[in-house]
């Protein structure tokens, strides 16, 4: 079983979006996938149509396995399930930082559907908390959308000093550009410059600012369920490839 | 594990079966709180498919096509759509990797899927949403029809995470099909009334008090039933395992006849055997191209690259051969003659499957015709093991192949009485002995195999460059290097058989037939003549007398005496040796008694038997061309004038491969 997390510390990248396309792409490639919802926000299990988890309350998701495991739903795709989120992920911080190792607990909870799944994608929180380092530990890839701003560039230069200051493997960071407007010369340029000084990190592909990402929000389901053949479809399509080539190639479990 | 055991979809799947009941009502009484959406997966007439062997049927399978569409129906795991397969398919193997195909690999790869009847279809698939449209449960509802008839399979799928759904929606379809599903059998029972197919094995009991000359009857009388139901799937040419069937089937007949000795009368048991041997003779040549073209890619494989064409160019020749051939084995099998003298075999042996019919034509009976056939099958079995453990003492690396031969047809019969008596014995027992056996028994198959094939590829040379035609150096060339590869694995073979046979000649194997076919007549003589003895104890003595000196003058062992002076096996020995060096009137004579003394094709039925029919050029040449392949061939030829080339092909191919194929029915 392999982990990835989309994660940003920066909000407003596309993070949801790439969870729930990837998750999507990698069952449709016929992967099990359970993508894990972490946000309190509940984005995630918006678009799968999948209501909050009332019972996985407090410190359950880490504490009490069959809650855990009972709070899982199935998607509407084959080879795609889902857990939910519910408000009471907001508190994480907390539990975590009462918890005893806390940067493995959230890969003990994920080990308990081992079995079940070749992948598990993580929906993750915007912040450098608690959470995310237990995400930093667990994932073996962190997924990055990055807008090709110059804040983005400063907030993804800010990630790279965090691992590198708390010993983090810094090779788990797969940044890629998310909702590029390639006739923006700003994006040209940004895009041109990161790809230099952060050579072979940035995925190649890249996922185009679009209309069907926000349609998302109305068919409430993946986009390449709607607009199969449309850019955005066809680049998390790409994305996933990539991700699972080097999900072969570079990491061979969790570390 | 508990909380693992949660997430297992068996939980969530539930599959009813129920009769003449409309979707509409049960959808019904479903809890209104959830909207369905509807859509229909397949409707039409669909045909309803199974091998001759109700494979499918017998896995718990329903197969259906329509154009390029299969649907698959089973008891634990629903129903299955596959597209994109071939307008025309017979064999599984046809099929690419699919929803479908991945469970159809149970089905024997030559055995045609067959279509049965038309049935009428209507599948529905049935979404369940909540009032987020979010799918809470599934459900697939797939009707069968057939004139009036009508049968559903509903499988209630949930979705992990809203069992309270599932378990609702369970609760309302069991309502339907009143809790208790109808097994998928019934199905069957609604589908396919009346329809007949001949059991595959011989598995009524045998009464050990019965009558030797009725069992004997009686299991002519299945084989022969047996065969004749293959008939109409081999003129039909449906696959070629009908073919196979009805040979083994007669070749049953024929081993029956021969083996169960002293039972009927010599005369009949001579005139029975030649009438069977000469029916089975004319698809010979069938078979023979069949089962070379069946192995095709594997002799491609065996050759390297720039050999292949030069095969591929035989194996057209022999397709086209095969077409002709399967003409003549059609016209045979539908003459009035074939039909007329099946009936009449019929008549001397009814059709026998446990229930029994008094047969219209009596059979001369022999002299052990009232033995009960317990006692009688026992001292034929244990007399043949002895023989071949005497045989299989002498075999070494050195020994000649022709000894290997000889030992691999004692083998072969010793397999098929136990197989006919099957049923006498302790079946585990029984199954144990049979499995310690299998591999010097898969060895000698592979042994003849190659030897077989060797000869036969030889003649295919010969025939090249004798023929009227200029030789096809293609063939020749590749002929060649096949030939050597298979030579590599003959020796292999033998190599391996020295393996088995210490297994075989071994103290294990001597307990387990002692047990299994001595002990009991002996501890029954044990019990007549002494009390004191008990049957097991005699049994190690009679380990150890046969370990000393293996031969069947054994004094502690009363009931082998008997046996080899019995009429029967007097009978055998004398025939044996008259028929070997019978001198032939015709100047292919040599081949005639090479086919006697050594493994030809039919070799059960046929190294106690002289055949005085068999005088067709065919079958001389083959049987020939097993010992002497060159002289033979060259003389095969030479006798016989150019224009009859066609038949100079044939006697290539049929040069015997058939008979080492079809150990392994």
């Amino acid at each position: 079983m392999k982990v990835i997390a989309c994660y940003s510390n920066k909000g407003g990248v596309g993070k949801t979006a790439t969870a729930v396309n990837l998750a999507y792409a990698f069952a449709d490639d016929g992967l099990k996938v359970l993508l894990v919802d972490l946000d309190p926000q509940g984005a995630s299990g918006f678009y799968f149509r999948v209501k909050p988890s009332k019972k996985l309350l407090k410190d359950a998701f880490f504490q009490d396995e069959k809650r855990f495991v009972k709070a899982i739903r199935g998607s509407d795709f084959s080879n795609l399930d889902l857990l939910p989120s519910n408000s009471s992920f907001r508190d994480f911080d907390l539990f975590l930082a009462q918890m005893k190792k806390s940067r493995s607990r959230l890969k003990k909870t994920l080990r308990t559907v081992e079995s079940w799944y070749d992948l598990i994608v993580l929906d993750c929180p915007p912040n450098i908390s608690k959470l995310s380092e237990s995400i930093f530990a667990t994932a073996d890839q962190i997924i990055v959308p990055v807008i090709p701003t110059t804040l983005s560039e400063r907030t993804l230069d800010q990630l790279f000093d965090f691992f590198q200051e708390n010993d983090y493997a810094k090779a788990k960071l797969t940044p890629f550009f998310s909702m590029v407007q390639s006739q923006k010369s700003l994006h040209k340029d940004t895009i041109a410059r990161l790809s230099q000084s952060h050579r072979k990190r940035f995925l190649s592909t890249q996922v185009p600012f679009s209309a069907d990402i926000e349609k998302m929000g109305i068919h409430r389901a993946p986009v390449a369920t709607f607009a199969a053949f449309k850019p955005a479809a066809k680049a998390y399509g790409s994305l996933q490839k990539e991700i699972r080539k080097r999900l072969l190639k570079s990491f061979k479990g969790p570390n | 594990m508990n909380s693992r055991d949660q997430l297992t979809q068996d939980q969530l799947s539930r599959i009813v079966v129920v009769k003449q009941v409309a979707a509409q009502d049960v959808l019904d009484t479903f809890p209104d709180r959830y909207q369905i959406l509807s859509n229909d997966v397949a409707k039409d007439s669909w045909q309803l498919l199974d091998t001759f062997d109700q494979e499918l049927k017998n896995a718990g399978q329903i197969l259906l096509r329509r154009h390029n569409q299969i649907i698959l129906v089973q008891p634990d795991t629903g129903i299955f759509l596959q597209d994109k397969c071939p307008k025309r398919w017979s064999f599984v193997s046809e099929l690419k990797t699919g929803a479908v195909s991945q469970y159809l690999q149970g089905v024997d790869p030559l055995r045609a899927c067959l279509p049965l009847v038309d049935l009428d279809v209507s599948w529905q698939h049935h979404r369940f949403l909540d009032d987020q449209q979010k799918t809470i449960c599934r459900l697939d509802w797939l009707t069968l029809k057939l004139k009036n008839q009508q049968v559903s399979i509903i499988h209630l799928k949930g979705v992990r995470g809203y069992k309270k759904a599932f378990k609702s929606f369970t609760a309302a379809l069991n309502q339907h099909s009143g809790g208790a599903d109808h097994g998928f059998g019934m199905i069957w029972e609604v589908l396919c009334t009346g329809q007949h197919v001949a059991p595959k094995k011989q598995n009524f009991l045998i009464d050990p008090h019965e009558r030797a000359a009725q069992v004997k009857t009686d299991l002519i009388g299945f084989y022969l039933a047996h065969a004749r139901a293959s008939e109409q799937g081999v003129v039909a040419d449906w696959d070629t395992e009908f073919l196979h069937d009805y040979r083994v089937s007669l070749r049953k007949v024929r081993s029956v006849l021969s083996l169960f000795k002293g039972v009927f009368s010599e005369d009949v048991t001579r005139a029975l055997k030649t009438e069977f041997s000469n029916v089975m003779r004319s698809t010979n040549d069938l078979r023979d191209l069949d089962v070379y073209l069946l192995d095709k890619q594997d002799y491609l494989a065996l050759v390297p690259e720039p050999m292949r064409p030069g095969l591929e160019k035989m194996f057209t020749g022999f397709a086209s051969e095969r077409r002709k051939q399967l003409k003549k084995v059609r016209a045979q099998l539908e003459s009035s003659d074939y039909q007329q003298e099946m009936q009449r075999l019929q008549q001397q042996f009814p059709e026998y499957n446990g229930t029994r019919l008094a047969p219209s034509i009596a059979t001369p009976l022999g002299p052990l015709a009232e033995e009960p056939v317990g006692e009688y099958a026992s001292k034929l079995i244990y007399k043949r093991y002895r023989k071949i453990r005497k045989m299989a003492r002498v075999i070494n690396d050195g020994t000649s192949d022709q000894e290997v031969h000889e030992l691999r047809i004692e083998f072969k019969k010793l397999r098929y009485l136990m197989e006919f008596f099957a049923t006498l014995y302790p079946p585990l027992e029984l199954k144990e002995l049979l499995k310690s056996m299998k591999s010097l028994q898969s060895s000698l198959g592979r042994f003849n195999d190659y030897s077989v094939q060797q000869i036969s590829l030889n003649i295919v040379v010969e025939m090249q460059q004798q023929g009227k035609r200029k030789a096809d150096m293609d063939i020749v060339r590749s002929i060649g290097a096949l030939v050597a590869a298979i030579h590599a694995k003959q020796l292999e073979a033998r190599r391996q058989i020295a393996l088995s046979l210490d297994g075989f000649t071994g103290d294990k194997m001597a307990s387990m037939f002692t047990r299994l076919f001595h002990a009991s007549t002996e501890s029954k003589t044990n019990e007549d003549q002494s009390s004191g003895k008990v049957g097991d104890a005699s049994g190690t003595g009679e380990i150890k007398a046969a370990k000393a000196d293996g031969s069947s003058s054994n004094p502690v062992d009363p009931s082998s005496k008997p046996a080899a002076n019995s009429p029967a096996a007097g009978n055998a020995h004398s025939t044996a040796a008259a028929k070997t060096p019978a001198p032939q009137p015709k100047s292919r004579a040599s081949a005639k008694a090479n086919k006697e003394a050594t493994p030809s094709s039919d070799e059960v039925a046929a190294t106690s038997a002289v055949d005085p029919t068999a005088t067709e050029p065919v079958v001389e040449a083959r049987a020939g061309t097993e010992t002497k392949p060159k002289e033979n061939t060259s003389e095969g030829t030479t006798s016989n004038p150019g224009k009859k080339s066609t038949s100079l092909v044939k006697i290539s191919v049929s040069a015997a491969l058939h008979s080492s194929n079809e150990d392994s029915f």
